[in-house]
């Protein structure tokens, strides 16, 4: 039976009238209140969720060691020396956000050149970071428009590696993190991740009771394979966007390439995952202390002390505005049209959710 | 650009009656409304009417006008551009005149669904209008990318044609930096808009197979209209 690597969060708002009635697809359902835009996938094989997911074996998590000897910029300058040592072109999908930003630093302080390495950006990028491709991109990297980008790897393909930052948002426990500080204040975020706690929380957002209490306890079990203990609300936000969105955050590109094109995100490597498992957030007082670590990683090398204190992360990426999709991609890697994407033949009545309807 | 504030009506009428349809908020969105309703035309005419009740055609559909041309001698020439009932009047003092009009048979649901339309073009519109601002840097962008989309194809190896030499020396760049910023810039702006003049093109045609507002609301369409702007359609 076929089981899906990546889908759309749409596809399943969209199929109204063949959804309808399943106690356990409305209770699936429900966690797009909170996660409104990604397709989940438990990276831990715990948990069967009504719609057969495959989880890549590239994506499973693995054993990390407990002990790293590497701090940020050691992970991070390997993995930019791991990806030029290739000697491919490197196409680097740079947004202007943190995450971008930061890895690109590291590939500067790697001694990336302009033959080796080109910008991807648009006018967006240069906006929410001015200085930095005034003073650090500009004259030293050749560049492609984003737009322009995303339509030959459409249509043409390109010879080189494509590398995006999209996992630099599961590093950190942003996810529901700043929902909660918004909501409860930054203390909210050293709670233990209790039922209560995390109940509140999905019912905050719209979520029914009987889901939030099922989504709680589809989390815990995975959380409980977890390379890192979850003892807190913030290391619960981490696991969520770590475990479910890790898959998605790297397939969703390739919904939009109808030929086989090299992507890789920069967050991948095992040194990074192991940076973030055992990283520990030091406080967060204002939104901008969110991805510290990262941001301190670029101001060492940019010296921007205004960029430091008040950038704060938000949604920067504009790479796929008005670039039209596949709805899927199936464990054997064929990419789906919406005209022939039929989300029931995924599904499965064996799941965890109908099982704890019954129990 | 530079073209200074000119305030328009901008009508769509009805060719048989001449009857104004639907009073809308720009022309694109007359030429939307009159492209789903036979035998009507976008009229664009100087606006001259601060306190008329044509300034709540859009909120009042029991309000019925057609709209006149004046003229003293001649009728003057009948075109897709003149679509107004010619009047005749001593002295011309405006060339254009909005007037009261009972309405024949079948008009009023023909004037609430272009109206409807209209309203909803306007909402349309108006997400395309912030995409595109994403885009808008400059005041003189319209004529300024015409120019430098011929200048772009100029350049070869290591060739630059004078204006490019020129704007990099103004803007304190090398040539090759200016080349990549502006090129870059150029092929970001043409494929964002190329895009969302696709998805305008594409519900111009939906929207038009709609009559009424409940329509509208159950195919979710200001959701999904943003959704492919954001995203893209999904295949």
């Amino acid at each position: 039976m076929k089981s899906l690597i990546v889908s759309c969060s749409f596809e399943i708002k969209d199929q109204k009238n063949l959804l309808n009635n399943r106690p356990d697809i409305d209770i699936y359902k429900d966690i797009l209140k909170v996660i409104p835009g990604s397709w989940l996938v438990d990276r831990t094989e715990s948990v069967a969720l009504p719609f057969r997911n495959v989880v890549l074996e590239e994506n499973k998590i693995i054993e990390f060691p407990n002990q790293l000897s590497m701090d940020l910029l050691d992970c991070a300058l390997t993995r930019a020396n791991d990806i030029l040592s290739s000697q491919k072109l490197i196409y680097f999908l740079w947004s202007g956000g943190i995450d971008s930003t930061m890895a690109l630093v590291s590939f500067i302080q790697a001694g990336a050149t302009k033959d080796q390495l080109v910008v991807v950006c648009n006018r967006d990028s240069i906006r929410e970071h001015s200085n930095f491709y005034q003073n650090h991109i500009l004259g030293n990297f050749k560049l492609v428009a984003s737009e322009e980008f995303m339509q030959r790897i459409k249509f043409t393909g390109v010879d080189g590696i494509v590398l995006s930052c999209e996992r630099g948002d599961c590093m950190y426990g942003q996810e529901f993190g700043i929902d909660f500080f918004n909501l409860y204040g930054g203390e909210s975020l050293k709670q233990k991740p209790t039922r209560n706690i995390i109940v509140k929380f999905f019912e905050d957002h719209g979520m029914s009771n009987k889901s939030a209490n099922c989504w709680y306890d589809i989390y815990m079990l995975s959380a409980s394979k977890s390379p890192r203990p979850i003892e807190t609300v913030y290391d619960f936000s981490w696991w969520i966007s770590f475990c479910w969105r890790w898959q998605w955050a790297h397939e969703k590109i390739k919904l939009r390439t109808n030929i086989p094109v090299d992507i890789q995100t920069f967050f991948s490597s095992p040194q990074l995952q192991q940076w973030s498992i055992n990283h520990r957030q030091s406080k967060i007082t204002t939104l901008s202390d969110f991805k510290y670590d990262f941001k301190k990683l670029i101001f060492d090398y940019t010296k921007d002390q205004d960029y430091f204190d008040k950038k704060i992360k938000h949604p920067s990426a504009t790479i796929y505005y008005a670039a039209d999709s596949y709805v899927a991609i199936d464990s054997e890697h064929t990419k789906i049209r919406a005209k022939d994407f039929k989300l029931f033949d995924y599904y499965t009545k064996e799941n965890f959710i109908s099982d704890w309807l019954t129990n | 650009m530079l073209n200074g504030i000119k305030l328009y009506l901008f009508l769509v009428v009805d060719q048989e009656t001449k009857g104004i349809l639907a009073r809308c908020s720009s022309a694109n969105v007359a030429n939307a409304v009159s492209q789903g309703i036979t035998n009507s035309s976008p009229m664009t005419i100087y606006f001259q009417f601060a306190n008329h009740n044509i300034n709540k055609y859009q909120d009042d559909t029991t309000l019925n006008y057609k709209l006149q041309r004046a003229y003293v001698d001649e009728t003057g020439m009948d075109s897709e551009t003149n679509v107004a009932e010619p009047v005749k009047v001593d002295r011309i003092t405006e060339s254009f005149i909005v007037s009261e009009f009972v309405p024949p048979k079948g008009w009023i649901s023909k004037r609430e669904i272009a109206n409807f339309r209209s309203k909803r073009f306007r909402d349309l519109e108006n997400i395309c209008d912030r995409y595109i601002s994403r885009v808008k840097t400059f005041c003189g962008d319209e004529l300024f990318y015409q120019y430098l989309g011929k200048e772009l194809d100029k350049v070869s190896d290591s060739y630059y044609p004078a204006s490019i030499i020129e704007w990099a020396d103004l803007a304190e760049l090398t040539v090759d930096n200016a080349y990549q910023e502006l090129r870059m810039d150029y092929e970001s702006v043409g494929i964002t808009l190329m895009r969302i003049h696709a998805i305008w093109r594409k519900y111009v045609f939906k929207v038009n197979t709609l009559n009424a507002e409940e329509e509208f609301l159950n195919l979710g369409i200001i959701k999904s209209f943003e959704t492919e702007l954001k995203f893209g359609a999904r295949r």
